[in-house]
């Protein structure tokens, strides 16, 4: 076993490599006592005093000055600890890793901080830990505060934090140091949705001021707004090197893939072989179903007379999905029983994006149409069918079923984001915005020396 | 396998990683003084209290209830024992507090491992600097009791500093030891509690060195409190010139605890992310 790591403060130039990893391997010694671990480093060699979990094995990946690649995979597919071996943190068994320029790793926000001192202390030691001098923590202290937002909070032991300001400091002390290359670790998954704006427009315009960024998340959606390049990983090994798009749906089809299916569509994306980024590769997206993928920021209403059941989302076949294809039909249904009389009902959805931007919904029947009474012991299946015509994204749906109540139309039961859904990326890359509005758009070269209608307006 | 860059084996690679990390040694060993008093109503009072308080407890039990008297090295100059002995103990304090803080310095800061690119052999330096700090404030006490029972300090007080420094990387030196090992040997700990006794009773702290059996006044030099406690009792209580070949040899040997620990320390450091 051997390994070299070459760490240089001198940036690579434009273009250069600023990250080569060649066919590095991290095997995780367990070991039942610390003491084991001592002796064997003391055996030269010479004894086994531990048992191997391989978290990496053969990876190699190039990263350019000024790329941004982002890292994709399921828990314990060895993401974490590429990013580790990366900053320094791990050593590799095996292969080489040559890393050009000042690395900043946030490979947990605040990390560095002691609870007990103020704001202010903590900014003088993280940023001193991430390697700033004091005159340039001087010149940038302003400035951090300014980021994260926390002026008024500066001189108070961090204990006394939020977890959310706490991570605002931290991003914002990280970002400070301008780092040539910034390696993150689903630390943007925090903060609320402003500051994450915020975090992404400064990493965007650190990616445009020419830093190398490597990044790990789970939010299919920032791997391909964000970056260049992706990497698939799958138990400690690269399974696809390339298109954004083309591995955030490769990632989809290997976590979604049923239990048994999962070792095949593995086998499948691995012998894709490496980057192809000229193929224009169309991988059918499949509906699924993620059990772990659930609403958490439901609120219920009501329970005045009604009570909705089991909202969910169907295919067209009665399989339960929360994963949907783009323009595949799919239908949102729900039972609700009554327990007392309810008159002129009528039941209703609403689709509404991560944000809360309401993008459509409906009822069931108008308000003058004839609307149906029911009473107590009655169950009614309410289905609503439609086509995915939303963007790739994350989506929410609430349900809800009103009626008169002393003659006053109000709701019975009301489920604000029931339903938690995704819709797929793929990699049909023509149409933008929340919703597919189905333009067609149409071409035709017009002959050349002959002016358009529009010029002569 | 090949050294990672940031391998520090020769006392240059020390100084110089000491010289790129100053801020954070600065910081660091602040924050560390600080956290001791931060929630304490009298705060850094407390710095000068407890040595004051622990003199005062030391002089009245043993020169006022149990009358012992310390040999003096010079004619016509007696000191209170208690002064003698607090002399001496201050740097057994010392040398107490860095020895019990190291076997678990790593363990107790596992995101320096783990989660920050972090020089971890700043850890031993500021514990030492800390103790250094603490050292400081017992040295003011000692001279104030020496002015007050003696009416005047000898010159030769400015060169304890001076003889401080070697004592220092010797403790440096375990204090990065220890470190380590306590990483992978979680016993360390109980074993720096025997080995703090070991090493006042083995020391002339409590008694002068002249009083012991032959065999054992050779062997008490190989205490590496021995010579720092003779010589700062020379400079700063008798005024005579300490003994300078025993500080020659005991410099050099500093320096060999002082590389060996830190060669010792960076050599084992890399493991540590698989225990911790």
């Amino acid at each position: 076993m051997s390994s070299d790591v070459l760490l240089t403060d001198v940036p690579a130039s434009a273009g250069e490599p600023a990250i080569v990893i060649r066919d590095v391997s991290k095997a995780f010694s367990i070991f039942r006592r610390p003491a084991d671990r001592l002796l064997q480093m003391l055996s030269m060699g010479r004894g086994r005093y531990y048992d191997v979990f391989m978290a990496l094995q053969g990876v190699s990946l190039t990263v350019n000055r000024g790329e941004t690649v982002g890292i994709v995979g399921s828990n314990g597919s060895g993401k974490s600890t590429l990013l580790q071996v990366i900053a320094g943190l791990l050593q590799p068994n095996g292969g080489s890793v040559e890393v050009r320029g000042r690395p900043a790793a946030l490979l947990e926000l605040g990390a560095g901080f002691n609870p007990d001192f103020t704001g202010r202390e903590n900014i003088y030691l993280n940023a001193a830990i991430l390697g700033l001098t004091q005159e340039e923590i001087d010149a940038r202290f302003d400035s951090i505060v300014a980021f994260s937002g926390l002026a008024e909070f500066i001189d108070r032991a961090v204990n006394t934090y939020s977890s959310g300001m706490y991570v605002r400091l931290a991003f914002s002390i990280a970002v400070s140091v301008d780092p040539d290359i910034l390696i993150v670790d689903e630390a943007l998954a925090v903060g609320d949705e402003g500051f994450q704006r915020k975090c992404l427009a400064r990493i965007e315009a650190m990616r445009d001021a020419g830093a190398t960024i490597l990044f790990v998340s789970h939010a299919m959606g920032m791997i391909t707004q964000l970056c260049d390049r992706a990497i698939l990983m799958d138990q400690g090994e690269v399974l696809i090197d390339g298109e954004p798009k083309e591995v955030a749906s490769n990632y989809y089809r290997l976590t979604h893939a049923p239990g048994n299916d999962r070792e095949r569509i593995r086998a499948e994306i691995l012998g894709r072989a490496a980057p192809r980024p000229q193929e224009r590769a169309e991988p059918e997206i499949e509906s699924g179903l993620d059990e772990t993928f659930v609403s958490e920021s439901r609120v219920e209403h009501g329970g005045n007379g009604a009570t909705i059941r089991d909202a969910r989302i169907e295919t067209v076949n009665g399989q339960r999905v929360n994963l949907l294809a783009r323009g595949r039909s799919y239908v949102l249904r729900y039972t609700v029983a009554f327990d007392g009389p309810c008159r002129k009902v009528r039941f209703a959805t609403l689709f509404k994006t991560k944000t809360g931007v309401e993008v459509g919904g409906r009822a069931t029947q108008r308000l003058g149409d004839d609307l149906p009474d029911f009473d107590a012991g009655d169950s009614v299946s309410v289905a609503f069918e439609f086509t995915c015509n939303l963007m790739p994204g994350t989506y929410f749906a609430n349900t809800g079923v009103n009626g008169l109540v002393d003659g006053d139309r109000q709701s019975l039961h009301r489920i604000l984001d029931a339903l938690m859904f995704q819709v797929l990326p793929d990699s049909d890359d023509s149409v933008v915005g929340i919703v597919d509005l189905g333009l067609i758009p149409s071409l035709e070269r017009n002959p050349q020396g002959a002016s358009s209608p529009a010029d002569g307006a | 396998m090949k050294p990672a860059p940031r391998f520090l084996s020769t006392p240059a690679d020390i100084a110089r990683s000491l010289a790129t990390h100053r801020l954070i040694l600065r910081q660091l060993v602040r924050r560390d003084i600080l956290s001791r008093y931060r929630k304490s109503a009298l705060g850094m009072l407390w710095a000068l209290l407890t040595p004051l308080m622990t003199f005062v407890v030391y002089a009245y039990v043993f020169s006022a209830i149990l009358k012992v008297r310390f040999p003096s090295r010079v004619p016509d100059m007696e000191y209170n024992y208690g002064i003698v002995l607090f002399s001496g103990l201050m740097l057994h304090f010392f040398i107490t507090e860095v020895l019990t803080r190291s076997p678990v310095l790593v363990l107790e800061n596992v995101n320096f491992v783990k989660k920050v690119v972090f020089p971890l052999e700043m850890l031993s330096l500021v514990t030492t600097g800390s103790a250094a700090v603490t050292l400081a404030f017992n040295f003011l006490v000692l001279l104030a009791a020496i002015l007050v029972f003696n009416g005047a300090l000898p010159w030769t007080v400015v060169f304890v500093p001076v003889v401080w420094i070697p004592f220092f990387a010797v403790v440096l030196g375990i204090s990065w030891f220890f470190a380590s090992l306590g990483v992978y040997l979680r016993d360390i700990g109980h074993v720096v509690g025997i080995l703090s006794t070991v090493l006042l009773f083995g020391s002339p702290i409590l008694f002068p060195p002249e009083t012991l059996p032959e065999f054992l006044k050779t062997l008490i030099w190989l205490n590496p409190l021995s010579v720092p406690v003779h010589a700062t009792r020379d400079l700063a209580l008798w005024g005579v010139t300490p003994n300078l070949e025993h500080l020659a040899i005991y410099s050099a040997v500093a320096v060999v605890f002082l590389w060996c620990g830190a060669f010792w320390f960076q050599r084992t450091k890399r493991g540590f992310a698989d225990v911790v």
